[in-house]
This record gives C-alpha cells, structure tokens and sequence, in this order.
C-alpha cells in the first residue's frame, strides 16, 4: 500500500495525479465541444467534406483517449467512487443513445413521409453521446454516490 | 452514514489529498466520504482505518445502528 511511501514523495505524487486527473477532465471536456460543433455543422451542412471529418476525429481522439481515465478506470487515476458513477452514466448514456436510435428508426424509417440523411443522423447521436455521458456523470457525480 | 475520518485526519495531520494519495483514491473521494455521502468498498473503509491508525468500527457509524443500540 502507498502508505509505507516517504511523505515527500507522496505530496509529489498527489500532485501529480490531481494535474493529470484535471487533464483528462478537460481533455473529454473540449473533445466533446469539438464533437457537438462538428455535429452540429454536419447537420446544418448534410456533408463531413472538407476538414470537417478531421475535426470529427480530433474530437473523438480527444473524447475517448481521456475517457477511461476521467471515468476511474484506469491507473494511476483509478479510483473507485469515480469508477462506480462513470460506468452507471456510461451505462445511462448508452441506454439514452439505443432509444434514441430506435426512434430515429421508427420515425424515419417506418414513418414513410419523413426522411434524414446519414450524415444528419450521425450528428444527432453524436450529440446524443456527448451531452448524454457528460450530463449524467456531471448529475451523478453531484450526488456522490450511487446506489 | 455518520464518519470521524476528518478528525483523525486532522488527529495525523494529514490533508485530504495526502489521505487520498495514501489509500490510492482522488481527494473527491475523501470529500464525500468525510460528508457520509459516499458509501465505501470494505477495502477502502479498511485501507482508511489502518491509514489513521483506528478499527473500521471508530470510523464508520450508521443512523439506524444507533437505534438499534438505543432498542437493545
């Protein structure tokens, strides 16, 4: 256990985690920016031309390469509170997303008169998982606990 | 769930992130542990106890053991 570590080394080490544990933070956070902004360009434009599938990429780069560690689920940031909420709003998220999809699928699908394009609906649920998984941790990771 | 983490903390004088970094957890962690909103895994809960040098049973308090002890 790391409480046989010398003081000093401990202090520098916590540190250290809390600076990392902040990057990831803000790593997903302006990854998921990214991604809404691209989301909501490809739907407005119905196209992923130009530097707009780049910039698609950099933000799922930046979303899911600080994902685990924003969640808790790796170390050195592992942590257990952190891991407990990040996987039931991982787990909401998903849910949300599958709904969604169902939706999009019985509306424009079987729905006849209405229609939408791929690039339309990947934005949708690109939005969908951002605003979904960031929500429910930020609302579960309020609440400090989940049962 | 009622603990007295903060007071043997501040007994070791040991800063949350220093209790954090010792039982390998974020210092959020610490926070709502020592508010009683965070239900801990045994592990930690033992991981914390040895940390500040007392049993688990010092630590951790529930509401309705009290009543129990109270019927009893």
């Amino acid at each position: 256990m790391a409480g046989s570590q010398p003081e000093g080394k401990n202090v520098e080490e916590s540190g250290k985690s809390t600076s990392m544990v902040r990057a990831r933070t803000i790593s997903v956070y302006i990854g998921g920016i990214l991604l809404i902004a691209c989301a909501v360009l490809m739907m407005m434009g119905d196209t992923v031309g130009g530097i707009l599938w780049l910039e698609v990429m950099l933000g799922l780069g930046l979303f899911m390469g600080g994902m685990s560690e924003f969640l808790g689920l790796r170390k050195p940031l592992k942590d257990e509170r952190a891991a407990r909420i990040g996987t039931l709003a991982m787990t909401y998220s998903w849910y949300t997303v599958l709904l969604l999809v169902s939706s999009i699928t019985m509306v424009f699908g079987f729905g006849g008169g209405y229609k939408i394009s791929m690039t339309q609906a990947v934005g949708t649920i690109l939005i969908t998982i951002v605003v979904s998984s960031l929500g429910f941790h930020w609302y579960l990771n309020r609440k400090g606990d989940v049962e | 769930m009622r603990t007295a983490i903060k007071e043997h903390r501040a007994r070791m004088n040991l800063t949350q992130e220093q209790l954090a970094d010792k039982v390998g957890v974020r210092r959020e962690t610490i926070v709502f542990l020592e508010k009683g909103k965070y239900n801990p895994s045994l592990r930690l809960a033992h991981d914390v106890a040895t940390v500040l040098g007392v049993g688990i049973d010092d630590l951790f308090s529930f509401d309705d053991e009290k009543r129990e002890d109270d019927k009893g």
